[in-house]
C-alpha cells in the first residue's frame, strides 16, 4: 500500500515555482469498510452490485436478497413494444364541413388535371399568362443585372490607376530598351520593321482621310457612326498628325522652295494681271517667313515636351493671326488695283471684284482656296482643319501645368502662412488616471487651434493674389531687408523719389575727394569751444548791395559756419527790416515808353468825353498826367 | 606696342619724417565700390551706438548753496562766470570750470529771484521777496583768478527799496536799462534811482521778464494770469499780449499742492502771496514761468509752461504758438536757449532738464540723475557747449550740452571723423535700426510712468473727440490745432 501511495502522490509545481512534496498522506476520511477501496476511488474498478452487497454480508435479509437478485439476474423479462399511432389515411370526414371540402379534393377533374399537367391548375389559380411571362422576364432580366454587375466588379477590380499604367507602361519601355541594347540583331529587326510600317503608312496614305471608306463615313458625319468607326478615324488622325510632325520638323527649306515655284506655275496659269502675281508673291514669302522654324534649343526647359509644345501653339496662333492680318491686307490691295482698273476700263466692269486667295495650312502643305465674299474664311477653315486629336493631348498637358502650378502656389501659402500645428497630443499625459482619455483633448487648446487656422485663412483671403488663380505674389518679408527700409515717408522729404536721392551717393571720404567729402559731412552748427557767441544784431542793410549777398550768400553762410562766432554776427541780419526797404527796380526804356504812349491813348479817350471842361488844354493835361517821376528813394 | 607703367616722383612720395602721413591716391569711380552705401550704414549704426557708449553728459555738480536755488545768470563776458541765488537770500558767482564759489555776494534777506548781468559782465543786478533791487560790482576776473581767498565781501553798488516783492529781473543787452517784474514792470536805469517806466497792464503779478538781445528795446513777460505780455520801450504802452486758456487737470494740481506750503515757510511776504496763490492756484495751470528770445532770431520767443509744454511764438503774431515743444511730465520751470538759436535747455518740476531743438516738437535729450531734485532755473552756457542746471537739492549742476561730445582739444583728423560719424548718422536716423538707438532713453520711474498716464489720457480725449466729431453734423465740431488751442485770445493795446 505504501509503495502504492508513493506513486500516486502528486508533485505539484506551484505557481511561485516552488515544488512541493507530500510525503505522507492520510485519509480525507476514517478508513472503514463502507468507504470505497482506493482502486474503486481512484476510478480504476467498477462498483458492482456485489460491491455494494458486500457489506450487508452477514445481516438477516441478506441471503434473501441475494437469492432475489440472482433470480432477476437470470430470468430475463420480455420489454412490451410501443403503442400504435393512427393511421392518416384512415381519416373520414365526419362534420358537414369537412364533407364538402373533401368533395371537393376528390373531385374528378381536379384529381385529373393535377396528374396530368400543372398548367391547368394555374388556369385555375387565376394568374394570367403575361404576369408569369413578366415573371419570367423580371427574373431574366435581374439575372443579367446579376451577371453584368459581377463583369463589371471583374473588371474593376482588373483596373489600374494612371500611375500603375504609366510605371508599368516605364517598366516594359525600359525592358524593351535593354533588350535592343543588348541584343544588337533586335534592335537592328525592330528598326526595319519600324521603317517599313512607316513606308507603308505613308504609301498607303491611308491616315489622310482620302481613302473610299474614309471618305464616305466623313460626308455621312462622324456623330453617326457608332464608337469603332470613329476610333478608327481618330486613330488615323492622330497618325497623320504624328506623321505631319516628323515631316515638319525633317523639311528643310529646298523642299519647300521646290514647292513654292510650283505653286508659282499654277498662278500663271491662273491668272493674267501681272499686279496681283507680283502681290501672290509678296504674300508667299512673307508666309514662309512666317512659317520658317525657330531653332528649339535642346536642352533647358523650353525643351521639355510640354513647354515645346505650348510653344509650338502660340506660334501656330500667331500665324493664323498674321495671316489673318496678310489676308485682309491683301484684300485692301486688291481691291485697291482693281479700283485702279476699274478707272481704266470703265465700262466692263460694273462693280470692283473682290477676290482674295487665302492659305490654309493642311497636311503640311500649303493648300490654295480660292473664296469670295467678305466672309471669314481664314477662321472657319482653321477651325475646321484643326486636327481633332491633337486637341485633348495639349488639353492634358495644360491641365498637368495647372495641377502643378497649384501645388507651386500652395507651398508658397504654406511657406508665407504656415497652417497652424494641431492640438498636440502627448503620449502617456493623462493616460493613467484616464483624465485626458475621458474629456479628451482640453478645449482651450482646441480653442487655440481653431483661432490659428481662422487667422490663418483670414490672412490668405487677404493676401494680394487671392483672387488671382494664375499668379503667386510673394509676399514674404525679409527681415534683414526690413531694416533697410523706412516704414515711412520722413518728415521734410515729400516723395520717395527725392528721399532715395537724397541717400544714393556715400558722402565718406573713401569716396568722395577730400573737398567735397569735406562739404558733404559738415555738421549745421559748428562752434569752437571757449569761444562766446553774441546774439543777433540789428543793422541796416542796403537794399541795392542785395543780389550781391545773395551771390555770396551760401559761401558766406558757410563763412559763417567756418569762422568764429564774431563775424557770423556780421552776417546775419533782421530779414524783415531788409524787405521793408525793397526798392522797385527801374523798367526797361522801351518797354517804359511803349506803356506810356498807351496810357496817354487810353487817357485821352477818357477825357475826351469831358471836352468842355478841358477844353483846349487837354493834350497838355494828359501829358503831365502821363509824366514819368522817378523818386529817389 | 605701349605698355601703361606706373610712375611716382620719389619727390612727392617720400615723407620727410617719419611723422608725416604717406600720401594716398584713391579712384572714387563709384564702380569700384558697390558696396559703399551698406558699409555707410553700418557705420551710421556703430557711431550711434558709439554715441550711446560715450554718452556721460553730467561733468560736476557745484555745491555750497545752504537753500534751493530759485534763479541764475550767466556772465555774457566772461564764459566761466556763472551767478546764482537760493531761495535763503545767498548770491553766489561760480567758476565753472574749476566748479567751485569764487564770491559771495551777501545782502538779501528773502529768496532772491531775479538776477541780471550788464553786457559788460561789471554789474549783477539782484531782486527778491525782500522788496529789494541791489546792484553790485563784479570783480573782475583776472583779479579773481589770482587771489582766491579774498575776505572782503563786496558790498552792494546801490540798494533800491520798492513796495513790492520782486519776481524776476532782466538785464537790457548792450544797454544801460534792466528791467524788473513784481506786481508790475519797472524798467530802471543803473543811474537812476527811480524807475524810468512802469507797465501795469493787468491786475496780476508779472512773473518773468526778459529783453531781447536782437532788439533791446524789446521785452517780453508773463504774467500769473496766464498772460504773456511783449513791451517796446520806446512807447509808453505796452504792445500786445495774450491770454492762455485755464485748464483744470489732476495732473498739474499735485504741484501746487506740495510746492507751497515748502516754499511758503521761507518768508512770511512769500506765504501771503502763495496763499493767495493757492487761492487761485488751481486755475493757473497754463501760467507761463519763463520766456527766452531766441538770440539769433530776433523775433522768435519761447515760452516755459506751466502745463509741461514750451510754445514757441512769433512775436509779430502771438494768436498762434510756431510750435508746441511736449515732453515734459510736469510744469516746465525755466527755459534758455543756445547762443546758437538751434536749441534750448529746459529745467522741469519733474526733476529732469531736457534739451529741444528749436523747430521741434520733442526733446533730443533728457538728463537726469538720482539725486537732482525740482529743476528752478536752467542756462546754456556762452559757448553753446554746456548747460548748467539749479535745483532744489541746493546744487549746481554742469552738463554737456551734447551728451557724447568729445570734450579738449581735438586734431584735425579726429574733428573730421566725428564730423564723418554725424553726417552718416544723420543720413540714416530714419532707418529703424538707428533711430531705435538713437532715441533710446533709460527715463527715471517716476518719469516713465507719468509719460505713460499723459499719453494715457490725451488718447481718451483724442478718441473722445473723434467720437463727438463722428456723431456731429459735418463741421459743426471744429478742432483747433494743439498750437491754438491753449490761447484764448490776443489783445493788442489799441483795441482797448
Amino acid at each position: 500500500m505504501a509503495s502504492n501511495y508513493d506513486d500516486s502522490v502528486p508533485i505539484d509545481v506551484d505557481s511561485n515555482g516552488k515544488k512541493w512534496q507530500n510525503t505522507v498522506v492520510s485519509e480525507a476520511y476514517p478508513e472503514s469498510e463502507f468507504n470505497p477501496s482506493r482502486v474503486v476511488l481512484s476510478g480504476n474498478g467498477e462498483i458492482s452490485i456485489e460491491d455494494l452487497l458486500d457489506p450487508l454480508r452477514g445481516t438477516s435479509n441478506y441471503s434473501k436478497l441475494r437469492k432475489r437478485i440472482q433470480h432477476v439476474e437470470k430470468k430475463e423479462a420480455p420489454v412490451q413494444a410501443p403503442l400504435p399511432k393512427p393511421e392518416p389515411s384512415e381519416f373520414k370526414p365526419r362534420t358537414d364541413f369537412q364533407k364538402t371540402i373533401a368533395s371537393l379534393v376528390h373531385d374528378n377533374n381536379v384529381v385529373e388535371a393535377y396528374k396530368s399537367d400543372g398548367g391547368e391548375l394555374l388556369e385555375l389559380n387565376k394568374l394570367s399568362v403575361e404576369a408569369v411571362k413578366d415573371r419570367q422576364n423580371r427574373l431574366a432580366k435581374m439575372r443579367s443585372l446579376l451577371f453584368r454587375h459581377e463583369m463589371k466588379a471583374k473588371h474593376i477590380k482588373n483596373m489600374k490607376s494612371k500611375t500603375y499604367r504609366c510605371l508599368k507602361k516605364k517598366e516594359r519601355m525600359k525592358a524593351a530598351s535593354l533588350e535592343l541594347q543588348t541584343d544588337p540583331k533586335a534592335a537592328k529587326e525592330l528598326a526595319e520593321k519600324q521603317e517599313r510600317e512607316r513606308a507603308e503608312a505613308r504609301m498607303a496614305l491611308t491616315h489622310k482621310n482620302q481613302g473610299k471608306w474614309a471618305k464616305r463615313i466623313l460626308e455621312r458625319g462622324l456623330d453617326k457612326q457608332d464608337e469603332g468607326t470613329r476610333a478608327a478615324i481618330s486613330e488615323q488622325l492622330h497618325m497623320h498628325n504624328l506623321l505631319t510632325r516628323k515631316m515638319n520638323s525633317m523639311k528643310d527649306s529646298s523642299s519647300s522652295d521646290d514647292s513654292s515655284y510650283e505653286e508659282d506655275d499654277d498662278f500663271d496659269s491662273q491668272d493674267e494681271d501681272g499686279a496681283s502675281k507680283l502681290l501672290e508673291k509678296a504674300k508667299e514669302k512673307t508666309i514662309k517667313l512666317m512659317d520658317q522654324e525657330d531653332e528649339v534649343p535642346d536642352s533647358g526647359v523650353l525643351s521639355l515636351p510640354f513647354m515645346v509644345r505650348g510653344l509650338e501653339k502660340r506660334k501656330e496662333a500667331a500665324n493664323e493671326e498674321a495671316k489673318h492680318a496678310l489676308c485682309i491686307f491683301f484684300l485692301k490691295l486688291d481691291t485697291y488695283i482693281h479700283v485702279l482698273q476699274s478707272i481704266e476700263d470703265v465700262v466692263d466692269n460694273p462693280g470692283p471684284r473682290t477676290t482674295y486667295e487665302v492659305s490654309v495650312s493642311a497636311s503640311g502643305s500649303w493648300k490654295k482656296m480660292k473664296s469670295k465674299g467678305k466672309a471669314d474664311p481664314m477662321l472657319d477653315g482653321s477651325a475646321k482643319n484643326k486636327p481633332g486629336a491633337a486637341e485633348p493631348e495639349v488639353d492634358n498637358h495644360i491641365g498637368e501645368v495647372e495641377v502643378e502650378f497649384e501645388k507651386d502656389k500652395e507651398g508658397v501659402l504654406n511657406e508665407e502662412n504656415p497652417e497652424p500645428e494641431k492640438a498636440p497630443v502627448l503620449p502617456g499625459w493623462g493616460q493613467w488616471t484616464d483624465v485626458q482619455k475621458k474629456r479628451g483633448t482640453p478645449s482651450w487648446m482646441l480653442e487655440g487651434c481653431a483661432n490659428a487656422k481662422r487667422k490663418r485663412e483670414e490672412a490668405i483671403k487677404k493676401r494680394k493674389d487671392a483672387g488671382l488663380k494664375h499668379v503667386i505674389i510673394s509676399e514674404k518679408v525679409d527681415k534683414k531687408a526690413e531694416k533697410l527700409h523706412v516704414k515711412t515717408l520722413p518728415y521734410p522729404f515729400t516723395s520717395k523719389e527725392v528721399y532715395e536721392q537724397s541717400i544714393r551717393m556715400p558722402i565718406g571720404p573713401e569716396s568722395n575727394p577730400a573737398i567735397t567729402a569735406r562739404a558733404l559731412t559738415r555738421p549745421e552748427v559748428v562752434k569752437k569751444a571757449g569761444v562766446i557767441i553774441d546774439p543777433i544784431k540789428f543793422e541796416e542793410v542796403d537794399p541795392h548791395e542785395r543780389g550781391e549777398e545773395q551771390k555770396q550768400g551760401g559761401r558766406r553762410r558757410r563763412g559763417k559756419n567756418k569762422a568764429s562766432a564774431n563775424k557770423s554776427r556780421d552776417t546775419l541780419s533782421l530779414r524783415a527790416t531788409a524787405h521793408q526797404k525793397y526798392v522797385y527796380p527801374d523798367p526797361i526804356p522801351e518797354f517804359a515808353q511803349s506803356e506810356t504812349r498807351k496810357f496817354k491813348i487810353e487817357l485821352k479817350k477818357t477825357l475826351e468825353k469831358d471836352i468842355d471842361a478841358f477844353g483846349d488844354e487837354l493834350d497838355k493835361v494828359v501829358g503831365v498826367c502821363a509824366k514819368v517821376n522817378v523818386f529817389k528813394l | 606696342m605701349k605698355v601703361k607703367l606706373i610712375s611716382r616722383s620719389t619727390d612727392e612720395f617720400t615723407r620727410e619724417r617719419s611723422q608725416d602721413l604717406q600720401r594716398v591716391f584713391r579712384n572714387y569711380d563709384p564702380n569700384l565700390r558697390p558696396q559703399e552705401k551698406a558699409v555707410e550704414y553700418v557705420r551710421a549704426l556703430n557711431a550711434a551706438k558709439l554715441d550711446k557708449i560715450f554718452a556721460r553728459p553730467f561733468i560736476g555738480a557745484m555745491d555750497g548753496h545752504t537753500d534751493a536755488i530759485s534763479c541764475m545768470t550767466k556772465n555774457p563776458n566772461y564764459l566761466k562766470g556763472v551767478f546764482s541765488g537760493s531761495m535763503d537770500g545767498d548770491i553766489r558767482l561760480w567758476d565753472i570750470a574749476c566748479r567751485r564759489t569764487v564770491c559771495r555776494f551777501p545782502g538779501h534777506q528773502g529768496p532772491v529771484k531775479g538776477l541780471a548781468a550788464s553786457t559788460d559782465g561789471r554789474i549783477l543786478v539782484s531782486c527778491g521777496h525782500d522788496c529789494m533791487v541791489r546792484l553790485w560790482n563784479v570783480p573782475a576776473p583776472s583779479i579773481l583768478e589770482f587771489d582766491d581767498s579774498s575776505d572782503d565781501t563786496p558790498k552792494p553798488l546801490v540798494e533800491y527799496t520798492g513796495k513790492y516783492a520782486y519776481r524776476g529781473a532782466d538785464h537790457q543787452w548792450g544797454g544801460n536799462l534792466f528791467a524788473t517784474a513784481g506786481a508790475q514792470l519797472d524798467i530802471w536805469d543803473h543811474n537812476r534811482s527811480q524807475p524810468v517806466n512802469s507797465f501795469e497792464w493787468g491786475v496780476d503779478t508779472v512773473v518773468s521778464v526778459r529783453f531781447n538781445p536782437g532788439e533791446p528795446t524789446l521785452l517780453a513777460t508773463s504774467g500769473s494770469d496766464r498772460s504773456i505780455a511783449v513791451y517796446d520801450l520806446r512807447m509808453s504802452t505796452p504792445v500786445k499780449k495774450i491770454i492762455m486758456q485755464k485748464v483744470w487737470g489732476k495732473l498739474y494740481s499735485d504741484r501746487l499742492d506740495g510746492v507751497i506750503p515748502r516754499v511758503a515757510m521761507y518768508t512770511s511776504l512769500a506765504l501771503s502771496e502763495f496763499k493767495l496763490l493757492s487761492k487761485v492756484g488751481k486755475q493757473q495751470h497754463t501760467k507761463t514761468n519763463a520766456i527766452c528770445w531766441n538770440p539769433l532770431e530776433a523775433v522768435n520767443f519761447t515760452a516755459a509752461n506751466e502745463d509741461c509744454n514750451c510754445y514757441s511764438f512769433d512775436a509779430r503774431k502771438l494768436s498762434e504758438a510756431k510750435c508746441v515743444h511736449q515732453d515734459h511730465v510736469s510744469a516746465v520751470m525755466d527755459i534758455d536757449y543756445s547762443p546758437t538759436g538751434r536749441e534750448f535747455v529746459t529745467g522741469s518740476y519733474d526733476r529732469t532738464v531736457r534739451i529741444f531743438p528749436f523747430d521741434g516738437g520733442h526733446s533730443r535729450e533728457i538728463y537726469h540723475t538720482k539725486r537732482m531734485q525740482r529743476v528752478f532755473c536752467v542756462k546754456f552756457s556762452c559757448d553753446a557747449t554746456y548747460v548748467i542746471s539749479g535745483s532744489d537739492d541746493m546744487n549746481l549742476r554742469l552738463w554737456k550740452a551734447k551728451a557724447s561730445e568729445q570734450l579738449g582739444v581735438l586734431l584735425p583728423r579726429e574733428q573730421k571723423k566725428h564730423e564723418y560719424h554725424e553726417a552718416v548718422k544723420n543720413r540714416y536716423k530714419h532707418l529703424p535700426e538707428v533711430k531705435r538707438i538713437v532715441r533710446h532713453r533709460h527715463l527715471p520711474k517716476a518719469v516713465y510712468k507719468a509719460k505713460d498716464l499723459r499719453r494715457t489720457m490725451t488718447e481718451a480725449e483724442r478718441r473722445r473727440k473723434e467720437r463727438k466729431r463722428a456723431h456731429s453734423g459735418p463741421s459743426s465740431v471744429h478742432e483747433e490745432p494743439l498750437r491754438k488751442r491753449r490761447i484764448i485770445k490776443e489783445i493788442e493795446k489799441a483795441e482797448e
